[in-house]
């Protein structure tokens, strides 16, 4: 039997408009108890507006906000016990580390005994245990980013919001962090819901991901489910990177521009009519012309265009006979041997890694990676 | 090589030049400061010696003492009251409204208008609604029409500065609009606030022109010594006069060194701990 948890926070049919731009539609979204959940898009997305919303900052033109289970739609962020971690950290300049962390319980009218020992723990969680007399314009981005972390968390909030938490870090210590901020959703098994653009921070930080695009909700699911099966083109191609191919069904039976039959996995049903189909460039495997593929296997002939060397992989750009540009990342093992600019060669791959989109899909303005490359 | 103006002769020049500047400016004090211990009866010269009878004098003179008092006494209402307004019309200036540039400037352009002509044009207004000249009336408005857009000036940039995120941080911390605006704002822009007060106390303590329009028959101390010089001019002025420099100074001074102690204060704190 499935134990039916109420969920830590529920927005339910959202909509917001600023001046007649529409920058919600309709999104509804619900945050298990205890989940880390990213919340995916491409700036104008809508995706900070759902965070203020969230927190209390903005007023849904229409739906609900409930946290656990209490509808807090028209609740003042300063009544609502969730808690934001801002993209600028906004650390309160004029107050000292302690004071900064111990703003929230003061509000609250804890103990100042309890205050101190709070505060302590709180700054040893983020690794800072020693920084409490520190002024905020002492402080390195990174540790400025740990102390706003400390500042939330100390409060115990039902749900921790974080707004581009690492973006103004730099890449080590982006990468750092990430770290610190997985261990430390462990250790304080709050549910954390961050928006964030960069789709790698939320593969790597996220157990669900919620990709947004023009205001509304594209695909809820893990970041495998994600990557692997994403809901719509625009998904295929802001997570990870993506080869875009022409097609065409009739009758059931899926073609690429080349006239070959394509292999879909199976039980995928193609659409009828014009195909946009999706490979993955680790997907792809590089064969000598006139080898032989394997029976669930799709092929595409095609011309070697640029090799680069990326170190533990090797990128190999190709146009096929039809005229569409490709990308392979191949492993050492892939690229033995005589591979030039110039060669023929054969791009292989799973008929289990074919994503096919009907035409549609095609036409809603994407980036299209694969071709960018040329 | 040198140039043909050696670098030394030039900074020689420039040395001489701005303290003939300096001279200047301060030569008018100086000469009245003097001349209010020169025991003879007008302002000026010959010198008849030194005393400080001018300076007994005025003290034990009534009228002074109260010109004096009433001038320190509407410098501080209007010091309050217009950095009060300067602070909420500031607030109001944070967001953004159709408009808004205009009504910026609509606020600063007083500042450039002569202030005899606005003078003029606040005791015909008053003569119409029926105001009767006075010290807590026309003179307080005339003075808050004068002093406001500076005190706006000292304030709204620390305002407008602030980082509404710091702001929104705190709201998210469980703090109210009031505990917002006395934990967080208020403390950043406090030198604004502090600065505005003293600008606008010494602006109010020395003024002349709109209060000799709008005071009615009391005094404040410019217009007492402006009634000594034209009916009596001994050097008593002269001693009112320095005394008056010497408040002024004094305010200042003591404005200064707040801001200096709120800021050395945090330097030591912050220099303690770290």
């Amino acid at each position: 039997m499935k134990l039916l948890r109420r969920p830590d926070l529920e927005l339910i049919g959202i909509d917001k408009g600023f001046r007649g731009k529409q920058v919600l539609r309709r999104v509804s979204l619900e945050v298990q108890p205890g989940e880390f959940i990213a919340v995916l898009g491409p700036s104008g997305s809508g995706k900070s507006t759902l965070l203020k919303i969230a927190a209390g900052f903005e007023q849904p033109d229409s739906g609900t906000v409930r946290l656990q289970g209490e509808d807090v739609t028209a609740v003042p962020p300063y009544r609502r016990n969730i808690n934001t971690v801002f993209q600028n950290y906004a650390l309160f300049p004029h107050m000292s580390v302690f004071d900064n962390v111990a703003y929230g319980l003061r509000r609250k009218k804890v103990k100042p005994a309890e205050v101190t020992q709070r505060v302590g723990e709180a700054l040893a969680l983020v690794g800072l245990a020693s920084f409490g007399p520190r002024q905020p314009e002492t402080l390195s981005g990174g540790e400025q980013q740990r102390i706003a972390l400390a500042r939330a968390l100390v409060n115990r909030p039902a749900v921790l919001l974080l707004d581009e938490p690492l973006s103004a870090l730099d890449l080590k210590i982006r990468r750092r962090m990430q770290g610190e901020l997985k261990r430390i959703h462990e250790e304080v098994g709050t549910t954390f819901l961050f928006v964030t653009h960069d789709q790698e921070e939320a593969v790597v930080l996220a157990d669900r991901i919620t990709v947004m695009r023009d205001g509304g909700l594209e695909q809820v699911g893990t970041a495998r489910e994600i990557y692997d099966r994403p809901a719509t083109p625009f998904v295929a191609d802001f997570v990870g990177e993506m080869n875009w191919l022409r097609g065409q069904a009739e009758g059931g039976v899926a073609r690429l521009a080349d006239g070959n039959a394509l292999h879909l996995p199976e039980g995928i049903a193609p659409p009828a009519g014009a195909l946009r189909v999706g490979v993955r460039p680790e997907r792809l495997r590089i064969a000598a012309v006139g080898a032989t593929s394997g029976a669930r296997e799709n092929a595409l002939a095609a011309t070697i265009t640029r090799i680069t060397f990326q170190g533990p992989s090797t990128v190999v750009e190709a146009r096929t006979e039809t005229g569409e540009a490709i990308r392979c990342l191949c492993g050492p093992a892939d690229v033995a041997g005589a591979l030039l600019p110039g060669s023929a060669i054969l791009c292989l791959w799973d008929a289990e890694a074919t994503l096919v989109f009907d035409a549609a899909g095609a036409e809603n303005g994407l980036t299209r990676k694969g071709e960018l490359v040329e | 090589m040198k140039g043909p103006l050696s670098r030394s002769g030039a900074a020689t020049a420039f040395g001489l030049f701005a303290i003939a500047v300096y001279v200047f400016l301060y030569l008018p004090v100086i000469t009245m400061v003097v001349l209010s211990f020169n025991n003879s009866i007008g302002i000026g010269l010959p010198w008849g010696g030194f005393t400080t009878r001018w300076y007994r004098e005025s003290l034990e003179n009534a009228l002074a003492r109260n010109a004096f008092l009433s001038s320190v006494q509407l410098a501080v209402v209007v010091s309050l009251v217009s950095s009060s307004l300067g602070l909420g019309v500031a607030l109001a200036f944070r967001r953004a409204f159709r408009g808004k540039a205009l009504m910026l400037n609509a606020l600063i352009l007083p500042l450039l208008m002569p202030g005899i002509v606005l003078a003029v044009g606040q005791i015909t207004l008053w003569n119409l609604l029926g105001l009767l000249p006075g010290l807590w009336g026309t003179a307080l408005l005339g003075h808050l029409v004068y002093t406001v857009p500076f005190a706006f000036l000292n304030i709204f940039p620390r305002v407008h500065r602030f980082d509404p995120n710091i702001e929104a941080a705190a709201a998210d911390l469980g703090a109210g609009p009031w505990t917002v605006f006395a934990t967080i704002l208020l403390p950043r822009i406090l030198p604004g606030l502090l600065a505005s007060a003293l600008f606008c106390f010494t602006l109010s303590f020395d003024e002349f022109t709109r209060t000799l329009f709008l005071i009615g028959a009391e005094n404040t101390l410019p217009i007492y010594f402006w009634s000594i010089i034209l009916t009596d001019p001994s050097p008593a002025a002269s001693a009112i006069a320095t005394l008056s420099v010497l408040f002024s100074l004094g305010i200042v001074a003591l404005g200064l060194l707040a801001l200096s102690g709120r800021r050395r204060g945090r330097a030591a704190l912050a220099g303690a701990q770290g």
